[in-house]
């Protein structure tokens, strides 16, 4: 740079890495692939209709937007009471999230408790607090919990990122000029993060969509989830697919608003280019005194609210009803919790294998990859368990469904999390495998492959404990095994200490595999880097 | 207290140890070093020796393990709380939401102090930005962010300024252009700086004093005078003398490097 | 030199949405109707929050027709209609103070929350004669339990113990392969299963509609009788506010009365006013309504009017069914079942 040294550095980045891609990985020249692709999936699901095939539940596309049309008046209704309650409850768990993250930022070292504690909320099932929450006094508000709950693990995870993101030298230097915590939160933390928290408030979207809709199954009497409950159980397919439609396509333009929102919050903030360090400890001994003492806090809180509240049982067991109920017979809850695994697992080694399958299929033909554009769109945005009663309907009522549920929901990000993975690799060993004449399918193999490990453990992590919470949710609806079968037999008779033994094996389920999932991405990246 | 005494930096005997689980590595030991008030000392050494350690301890961001340390007569900590300290780092560590203008700003606001704005319309005329006040960082240059970074770490004034290679990241030829205006902006200043850096060529271009160091454990292994006035421009390094002195230092530190190779 | 303002300006209008949208969630939020009816209760009455088992559907229309018609209101009350998205919850949202009476679908299941400790006690039945059913297709006639032995039976969740039940009470042992399926008869027309647990009101009527004839059986008619629809309340409640209890029951049983006279009007109240928020089938609806008023009727009613409750049923056949379900410690059916209150709403009524 000898010249007037003005230009654009990220600018003529973006150019160096688009013209590299489109060297080695070219680039798809025809803006009509998307839409071919959409066309493709449009004619796929009329033909499945119009056959009546897979057990007759999948409407045509006429009678699907017939129904909208019919039942706008219906359907409008239902869909700006759910986004009220998705962005009201949303916006709850956004800023607890936020909030939690913020703690962090003035005490780095609460940072590993408080995303672990992150993690044991999340690995509640939610379908198991909507019948306590039902007969309590937040029965009205059941749509906008679930939304804020479902909201609030990813928001701290992301923001938590988001704040520790500034780098080092900047806080050097509002330290040497004498700044105040509160200076060096407010100036120099806050707006680091803001890209973050807008990525937070991208991925919150849907997932309050999805609480919003699965809190409406307990006792509203308004909203898409009643009508999809209602559609179901009256076998209105049209109405159902309608609904269904209808919820993806709000998630969509919710999920689109926040991604512009994101990139202009990147822009104006700028991104860092090196991904966020692990949060600070307090050292080994108490770091784990303080993450036990959350759940411990958890159940004393639980005893608190019984005790003091004199809840009967049949509205919630105490942690001894629990207990006992455990005690009685621990080889039926832990046969169960192996079925479960068992669906969990195979559903992330089939899921993670389709995902990076497809990825690298992608990778290696991209013009799959426009093809799959509207396709990789929408799935983020769907909320998962409306499609489980669907598949139970072609697949039939067992453990075929529950594993494909877990399949679904592990494919998605292992195949997102590997197209970038795949796409990053080391600085300018691109040109080196290029200088000696390696192939695309050597490249792959003997680059591209091995660099985007650390991505796919990290797209195992998250997809671990939420594949034991899909397991049990499908279980739950129409399994004939599992904790989530348990729990529902246990329930059907009012046996709630029974109910909640299965609910707390499944939570110390979802959180042991968290754990061995994030200890084997460590290792992992240790080796990588 | 003299003039001297309270204006300076003074390191006396200082010792800083670096633990972690399994092995302790000193990265200073009994270090000394004087710098008057209003010199210009560059402490070069290979990397790893220590000297951006006893930068950071001057800035408050260490604190040592032993031995004393003044700086314009008070502690690291008072100073801090002074504001007495302008800092550059080679991460220029700008605000990227934050124009130039406002970059430039922020350690008065840091300070809770009003902005005085002509001192920053200086500064950063001082720097040749005044066409790119309103501009965001990542707009410019790699050799415009340091400039602006520079302006900040002189805007309040600072009774000692750090700079921890501010130039360590660019290139060979913008690196050397923007020496010669730190050394006219620093001849307009005179203020009492510490400069740390591996390039021989900047320390004795721009210092008044080089304080060649060694590594494991880092302590002041010589000392050298720069037989130059503060006005430097281009075609001090033409001179004989620069020559000179910097084959004696790069020979000084090669052998160093020699020396910590064969053991 | 390529210098643009437009991220920072898009930047600008980004953060605009942004606080905009945090300002006008909770206004909007204000200002939305709340998500249950508008209580407008009159000065003085009793407000009464009913539990329903099901989402709101024709087959409460009584209870609606008795709401819209104002037979609460002239009774003192103001009911309140809770949504059952959730079939088990009743008897927990009543015990938890969430409902002050409720719906509880079955016999088995008011045992079972008892059992729980909920003291619960059914003061009516909208059903004297369980819908519960088996549906097949029109070749096949069944006629006795001798008919269902050896076949592929579907169910839904809760379906196979009733099927167990169905056996035992007849006094053989369940021999039928069990098949779960969900709330479609679907398998049952695609020849996946033999015969399909059903509602006799709900799939056999909705698969009519679709041009798919069926035979229908009910358990009763096999030999398994029970009520269903049991309306109840805690025993608390029914002790200290008797009179509420018994002016709800009689002011519901005009409700039903002028259901039973025009199951249109119902119909079209649950459609467009109750149920509205549902996107209901006015088909359907009708059709599974006019399914249900026969099995409201029984001997009990002719007596004391819909929904009444008959302690000598109770005692017998319905007590043996619950036995041979494995529930055996049966408390008196006096303790459970107050058939007193219906009976004394029904006498003032007619005063």
């Amino acid at each position: 740079m000898t010249g007037p040294d003005v230009s654009n550095p990220s600018v003529a980045v973006d150019q160096m890495s688009s013209d590299r891609t489109a060297r080695s990985w070219p680039r798809p020249r025809l803006p009509l692939l998307p839409l071919a692709g959409s066309l493709c999936l449009l004619l796929v699901w009329e033909l499945i209709g119009w056959r009546q095939a897979l057990g007759g539940s999948i409407p045509t596309i006429q009678s699907t937007v017939g129904e909208l049309w019919d039942r706008s008046d219906v359907l409008s209704r239902a869909a700006s009471a759910t986004t009220l309650r998705a962005l009201s409850g949303g916006l709850v768990g956004l800023v607890i999230g936020i909030f939690a993250a913020g703690v962090t930022a003035w005490v780095p070292r609460a940072g590993g408790p408080t995303l672990r504690t992150a993690v044991l909320i999340n690995a509640i099932p939610v379908v198991a607090l909507g019948p306590v929450l039902m007969s309590l006094a937040v029965r009205p508000r059941i749509p906008e919990i679930f939304a804020a709950m479902a909201v609030v693990f990813s928001t701290v995870v992301t923001s938590s990122a988001g704040f520790r993101s500034v780098s080092p030298a900047s806080q050097d230097v509002f330290r040497v000029y004498g700044a105040r915590r509160a200076q060096r939160f407010f100036r120099l933390q806050l707006p680091g993060a803001l890209p973050f928290l807008a990525d937070a408030l991208r991925l919150a979207v849907p997932a309050a969509m999805l609480g919003a809709i699965l809190g409406e199954w307990f006792g509203a009497d308004l909203g898409l989830g009643v009508l999809m409950i209602s559609a179901m159980r009256n076998i209105q397919y049209s109405l159902l697919w309608a609904t269904a439609l209808l919820a993806v396509g709000l998630s969509v333009v919710g999920y689109v608003t926040g991604t512009l929102l994101e990139r202009s919050a990147a822009a104006r903030f700028g991104r860092p280019a090196e991904a966020p360090g692990p949060a600070e400890t307090w050292g080994r001994a108490w770091d784990t005194a303080v993450t036990l003492a959350a759940p411990v806090l958890l159940v004393l809180l639980w005893q608190w609210w019984i005790t003091a509240g004199d809840v009967p049982a049949i509205v919630a067991p105490s942690p001894g009803n629990v207990l006992t109920a455990f005690g009685q017979d621990p080889a039926e809850y832990l046969g169960a919790a192996g079925m479960t695994l068992i669906s969990a697992g195979g559903g992330l080694v089939i899921g993670a294998f389709l995902g990076v399958a497809l990825a690298v299929a992608v990778t290696l033909a991209p013009f799959v990859r426009a093809f799959l554009s509207p396709l990789a769109l929408l799935i983020p945005t769907i909320p998962i368990v409306v499609f489980i009663p669907i598949m139970g309907s072609i697949l039939g009522y067992g453990m075929a469904t529950v594993l494909a549920s877990c399949v679904l929901m592990a494919f998605f990000p292992v195949y997102v999390i590997m197209l970038s993975g795949l796409a990053a690799r080391p600085p300018g060993s691109d040109d080196l495998f290029e200088v000696y004449g390696a192939g695309r399918f050597r490249t792959l193999l003997r680059l591209a492959l091995p660099a985007s490990l650390p991505a796919f453990m990290v797209a195992v992590r998250l997809s671990t404990a939420n594949c034991i919470l899909i397991a049990i949710s499908a279980e739950w609806l129409l399994g004939r095994g599992g904790l989530g079968r348990v729990f529902s037999e246990k329930r059907v008779v009012l046996d709630t200490g029974g109910a909640w033994a299965a609910v707390v094996v499944s939570i110390v389920l979802s959180v042991l595999a968290y754990a061995v999932a994030s200890t084997a991405e460590r290792r992992w990246a240790q080796r990588w880097s | 207290m003299t003039d001297i005494a309270s204006g300076g930096l003074h390191f006396d005997g200082v010792t800083k140890t670096f633990a972690s689980r399994s092995l302790s590595v000193a990265a200073l030991s009994d270090f000394s070093l004087q710098v008057a008030e209003g010199e210009f000392v560059a402490l070069l050494g290979p990397s790893g020796c220590g000297k951006s350690t006893a930068l950071r301890l001057a800035a408050g961001l260490e604190q040592p393990d032993a031995g004393q340390l003044t700086v314009a007569g008070a502690s690291p900590h008072q100073i801090v709380a002074a504001r007495g300290l302008g800092v550059a780092f080679q991460d220029n560590a700008l605000l990227p939401w934050l124009s130039v203008r406002r970059n430039v700003e922020l350690p008065f606001k840091l300070a809770g102090r009003p902005v005085d704005r002509h001192r920053v319309d200086e500064l950063i005329e001082l720097v040749g930005l005044s066409d790119f006040a309103r501009h965001r960082p990542r707009q410019l240059s790699g050799g415009m962010r340091q400039r602006v970074s520079i302006a900040r770490s002189l805007v309040l004034s600072p009774r000692v300024l750090l700079l921890d290679e501010p130039f360590g990241a660019l290139d060979a030829v913008t690196r050397h252009r923007l020496n010669v205006e730190l050394a006219r902006i620093l001849d307009n200043e005179r203020t009492t700086t510490l400069l740390v850096t591996h390039s021989v060529e900047e320390a004795v271009f721009l210092a008044d004093r080089v304080a060649v160091m060694t590594g494991r454990p880092g302590r002041v292994k010589r000392i050298a005078d720069v037989p130059f006035g503060r006005h430097r421009d281009r075609t001090t390094q033409a001179d004989p003398r620069f020559q000179a002195l910097v084959a004696d230092l790069t020979l000084l530190l090669d052998a160093d490097l020699a020396r910590g190779a064969n053991t | 030199m390529t210098v643009s303002a437009r991220p920072g300006r898009f930047g600008r209008l980004a953060a605009l949405a942004a606080v905009a949208m945090v300002a006008i969630v909770p206004a909007l939020a204000a200002c939305a109707p709340s998500a249950t009816q508008d209580d407008s209760a009159p000065a003085g009455a009793t407000t009464i929050s009913f539990q329903l088992d099901w989402v709101k559907n024709s087959q409460f229309a009584g209870f609606f027709e008795a709401d819209d018609k104002g037979y609460f209101a002239d009774n003192g009350l103001s009911v309140k209609f809770l949504d059952g998205g959730d079939v088990a919850s009743t008897a927990s949202v009543i015990v938890g103070g969430g409902a002050q009476m409720g719906i509880v679908s079955n016999m088995a299941r008011l045992y079972d929350a008892n059992k729980a400790g909920a003291d619960l006690v059914a003061v009516g039945a909208i059903y004297q004669t369980s819908p519960a059913g088996i549906m097949t297709l029109p070749d096949r006639e069944v006629s006795s339990i001798a008919d269902l032995e050896g076949l592929k039976i579907g169910t839904d969740e809760s379906g196979q113990a009733d099927l167990d039940t169905l056996f035992k009470v007849n006094g053989k042992d369940p021999s039928y392969t069990h098949v779960r399926v969900g709330y479609d008869a679907a398998p049952l027309f695609a020849g996946k299963i033999d015969a399909y647990y059903v509602y006799v009101t709900n799939q056999p009527v909705t698969s009519t509609l679709q041009g798919k004839e069926s035979n229908v059986v009910t358990f009763a008619d096999l030999g398994f009788q029970s009520y269903a629809g049991l309306i109840v309340t805690t025993r608390d409640y029914l002790e200290s506010n008797r009179d509420d209890v018994e002016a709800f029951m009689s002011a519901a049983q005009k409700g039903w009365q002028d259901v039973i006279d025009d199951p249109q009007a119902g119909t079209d109240l649950t459609v467009s006013h109750y149920g509205s928020n549902l996107g209901l089938d006015a088909d359907t609806e009708i059709g599974t309504l006019k399914a249900q008023l026969p099995l409201m009727q029984s001997d009990a009613t002719q007596k004391y009017g819909v929904l009444a409750l008959d302690p000598t049923a109770i005692a017998g056949p319905m007590y043996d069914a619950l036995r041979a379900s494995g529930r055996t410690e049966l408390p008196e059916p006096g303790e459970v079942y107050d058939a007193s209150v219906i009976e004394e709403a029904a006498s003032g009524a007619a005063s």
